[in-house]
């Protein structure tokens, strides 16, 4: 693991900066169109070139069948190079191999793609219109019904129709998100060697051992010869979490026989992970007091060319959309349609920003009409702590006092500041179900610890923090910890570095091992001593820990001590999701803006954020990934989107230059605040925070415009056309 | 493969005078990463968007990744590994690792040069002048608040007094 003494002196090692000799380089030759039928490919020109050492195509990983392999951690529906047709604009077509990767960049340009361009089906409209895009794989499903339906679920409880009429105000309204992009500042990279009779891939990746599952599925090899190993990410969000560059390049390595790596550019990074787009039509019924009586949600999610992770962020986003609101009655349908864009994948937030912008809003226009406080319409629907959620976990926190400590803490019972306009939301996701976590740590002879954990570490700081928990509880000093993390070879297994989970599963898993070397190391201190046993010996720490703290070298081996611990979430084979929520994420946020009516730039002001923690381990690491998923939350708010052209399916702006993130000229005061109840399943109490931030900032930044200019705007994001646009429409 | 011609200079780097042989179309970027092993510098856009590349060319910060290496003859260059070359920490990034200012740690070494560059023309500046130099690198991980106080920090000779904003506190329900 690497420092905060690493970081700013630039030593920490992401996988490009590592140097190799005889590495080759691949580069991706990717199609230009966003649908096309291949008719040849001619990479004689390329493959004359110096330098070029290989380009390969489909055929050239195909069995004796014909069969191109296919990979993805939900449906192995992505071949790794196209099959006679593409299904998205960048998708890769063929690899070229170099001695640099200049020379192979520049075989790329010389291989000649006969390809015929096919109209794509790019927005929801042609999803649902038109001929289902894939012809070869969701046989049971797409193919059957000719349809680009992914797949749907619906989720109700309650008589809706009965208490549809009851309901005195009815709030309709479409909310719809764009394709936006992670931006991970480091831009993926991937290296693979072959290793014994396996594969040894090095990755910038968030889940090794998802990536070895997919890897050896469809390498049909087992899983202890693919070696998994992933470097600590510059930034990944989600983008760098599902297997992408890893299966070529595997298969590229065990061609040739060599290390190879592929690394991207930026541009490519846009083509390679995306946040699915939304439509979320959501129908409110409340009556005279303000009660939600029924909500009703109909939510359509453009997923891209290929299935990826997002069958599971359509699920839950549908699952979880309503979890914080009573309601007498509610049915949720969210769908995932296939369109010929890029694949998405998870992304911070997990599909939830998009349904929070949805619910809030909702919220918010129906306090306008009935003339209530915003804080008020929510703390009379919130549900109570430990309240039933239907089908899921209670209510684990406390969500009123959340939105309480917002408000109070933006002063919302006094007037803003003249032309200030402000809004208030609340914002959940839940933490992934049903997965394990193990850690194994060894005391070390002379009283040092070595642990061994599967967390990866993206700039979260949960290395940092599992180290912080290791040492309070052995009462060893943290400068005699190390970590080593993240190589299938070496830790114990670990589902995913995700979801906010690592401090509770991890953590946990990481606390029960430590317990149960505090009692083998408690056992050998009553033990009368004798000389075959290590000199061991231990002394109260300051809180009662029992510390070693002598063992004499010539025994420091045979002194060592080993234990395993695991955590893991019940499942529930009946659960939609497998499982119910280990502990629930939830937010508040409050924001204060202006807004120029006549250019419709919105500037923010000031965020108050409150986060339920359970129990903060390290304030300043919490309090930075709350700001942090502000800010992203912000940019989602005001200016992220990728733009596709409907007819050719061609990005727009897939370009840093184009695709604007938040800058540090544009951001507002932050003040970033926790409620600290020591109710979570974590390590004292902790719950897991680090998507947070980004979930509720979307609809107060919607509220807060409406309260300043009277526009209410459905359509993310907010940029100034749209404002200018709403404003013209409340003044009319 | 190219018929570039090769061009040979100078540059005295992180204090050290080295000689290249490069083609012309060669950035300062990969002469650093790729020729001297000065992996610190990092990349994203390669378009001079992102300040991942920022380094010191004569006191003053620029984007490497769109500056030829071969017209830079005879200059001085100073990257994040030249920052603290003599094992101390330079103030800038003594105030990063207090103000915890980094994440993952790949936007960290060009923002920490863009400041350098920034306190060497404007030695006092006020926190939207910070706003404004800085303007021109992106991180994606930290907000940018730990990095505007890290650096206004840094800038103040006196600097004990709590930064703007540095507040974030835990309580009960």
């Amino acid at each position: 693991m690497s420092s905060m003494l690493d970081r700013v002196t630039g030593r920490t090692r992401f996988i490009s900066d590592r140097s190799e000799e005889g590495l080759l380089h691949a580069v991706l030759v990717r199609s230009r169109h966003a649908r096309s039928k291949i008719n040849r490919i001619d990479a004689g020109e390329a493959a004359a070139l110096p330098g070029v050492v290989a380009v390969f195509t489909a055929a050239d990983f195909a069995d004796e069948t014909g069969s191109v392999p296919r990979f993805g951690p939900l449906v192995a529906d992505q071949p790794v190079l196209a099959v006679d047709e593409t299904l998205y604009q960048g998708e890769p077509v063929a690899i070229v191999v170099g001695t640099s990767r200049r020379a192979a960049w520049e075989g790329s340009r010389k291989v000649n793609v006969d390809c015929e361009e096919l109209a794509p089906v790019i927005t929801r409209e042609a999803a649902l219109s038109l001929p289902a895009i894939h012809h070869s794989v969701h046989a049971d499903t797409t193919r059957a019904t000719n349809s680009n339906v992914m797949g749907e679920w619906t989720f109700a409880e309650g008589d809706l129709d009965s208490t549809r009429r009851q309901a005195s105000l009815i709030i309709e309204n479409d909310y719809h998100a764009p394709f936006a992009h992670h931006f991970a500042i480091e831009i993926p990279a991937v290296r693979a060697q072959p290793e014994d009779e396996g594969v040894h891939v090095i990755t910038a990746a968030q889940h090794p051992f998802i990536v070895r599952q997919v890897l050896a599925s469809m390498l049909g090899i087992p899983a202890s010869k693919v070696r998994v190993q992933a470097t600590e990410m510059g930034g990944s969000f989600g983008s760098k979490g599902y297997p992408k560059l890893e299966p070529v390049a595997a298969l590229l390595a065990l061609k040739l026989k060599m290390p190879v790596e592929i690394a991207l550019t930026a541009e490519e990074a846009f083509l390679t992970a995306q946040r699915e787009a939304s439509y979320i039509q959501t129908s409110t019924g409340f009556d005279n007091d303000g009660r939600i009586l029924f909500q009703e949600i109909d939510a359509d999610f453009l997923v891209g060319a290929y299935t990826d992770i997002s069958a599971r962020v359509v699920a839950k986003t549908g699952l979880h959309a309503l979890t914080p609101y009573r309601s007498d009655a509610f049915r949720v349908r969210a769908r995932g349609l296939f369109t010929n864009t890029p694949p998405t994948t998870a992304f911070r937030g997990f599909g939830a920003p998009h349904a929070v912008f949805a619910v809030e809003s909702q919220l918010d226009i129906a306090a306008r009409r009935l003339e209530m406080d915003p804080l008020e319409i929510r703390r009379i629907n919130l549900r109570d702590k430990g309240e039933a959620v239907p089908g899921e976990t209670p209510v684990d926190g406390d969500w009123k006092e959340l939105l309480v400590t917002a408000a109070e803490e933006i002063g919302w019972q006094d007037a803003p500041r003249d032309g200030v306009g402000r809004g208030i939301a609340l914002g959940l996701k839940s933490c992934v179900p049903a997965t394990t976590a193990k850690a194994r740590v060894r005391l070390e002879g002379d009283g040092s610890v070595t642990a061994y954990v599967g967390t990866t570490e993206m700039g979260q700081g949960t290395h940092a923090t599992l180290v912080g928990l290791v040492s309070e509880r052995l009462g060893v000093p943290v400068d005699r910890i190390q970590l080593r993390t993240a190589d299938t070879s070496i830790v114990p297994f670990d589902a995913l570095t995700a979801s906010s989970r690592s401090v509770v599963h991890m953590g946990n898993a990481l606390m029960a091992a430590c317990d149960d070397i505090q009692r083998r190391v408690a056992e050998l201190a009553s033990r009368p001593k004798s000389s075959e046993e290590p000199g061991l010996t231990t002394d109260e720490g300051e809180e009662g820990t029992p510390v070693v703290q002598d063992i004499r070298e010539s025994q420091v081996a045979a002194a060592s001590i080993e234990a395993e611990g695991v955590f893991g979430a019940s499942g529930d084979p009946a659960h939609p999701l497998r499982g119910r929520a280990p502990f629930y994420e939830v937010v508040a946020t409050a924001v204060e803006l202006k807004v120029d009516a006549d250019t419709g730039m919105v500037e923010i002001q000031r965020v108050v954020h409150v986060t339920d923690a359970g129990k903060v381990l390290s304030p300043r690491r919490a309090a930075g990934l709350d700001e942090g998923g502000i800010v992203m939350g912000l940019g989602l708010a005001l200016t992220e989107h990728l733009v596709t052209d409907p007819k050719s399916g061609r990005l727009l702006n897939g370009s840093s230059l184009d695709y604007r993130i938040p800058t540090i000229a544009e951001i507002p005061e932050m003040i970033s605040l926790f409620q600290e109840n020591l109710d979570g399943p974590g390590p004292g109490g902790a719950k897991g925070l680090g998507e947070g931030g980004i979930l509720a900032v979307v609809p107060a930044v919607a509220s807060a415009i409406e309260d300043c200019c009277g526009a209410r705007i459905t359509e993310l994001p907010f940029t100034p056309e749209r404002v200018v646009e709403a404003i013209r429409e409340t003044d009319a | 493969m190219t018929t570039d011609t090769s061009f040979q200079y100078r540059l005295l780097v992180n204090g050290e005078w080295r000689d290249f042989d490069t083609e012309a179309a060669t950035t300062l970027l990969e002469v650093l990463r790729g020729e001297l092993g000065l992996t610190g510098t990092k990349y994203n856009c390669e378009q001079g968007e992102c300040g991942a590349c920022t380094v010191l060319v004569d006191g003053t910060a620029i984007n490497s990744c769109i500056a030829l290496a071969a017209g830079l003859d005879g200059r001085a260059v100073i990257t994040i590994e030249g920052l603290s070359a003599a094992g101390e920490l330079d103030p800038v990034q003594q105030s990063f690792l207090d103000f915890d200012a980094s994440q993952c740690g790949y936007c960290t070494p060009g923002m920490i040069m863009a400041a350098k560059g920034l306190l060497t023309e404007n030695p006092r500046p006020s926190l939207e002048e910070i706003a404004e130099g800085l303007e021109g690198n992106y991180c994606r991980c930290t907000g940018y608040n730990f990095i505007l106080q890290a650096v206004h920090h840094a800038a103040t000779v006196s600097g004990r007094r709590a930064p703007r904003g540095e507040r974030f506190q835990v309580g009960r329900s």
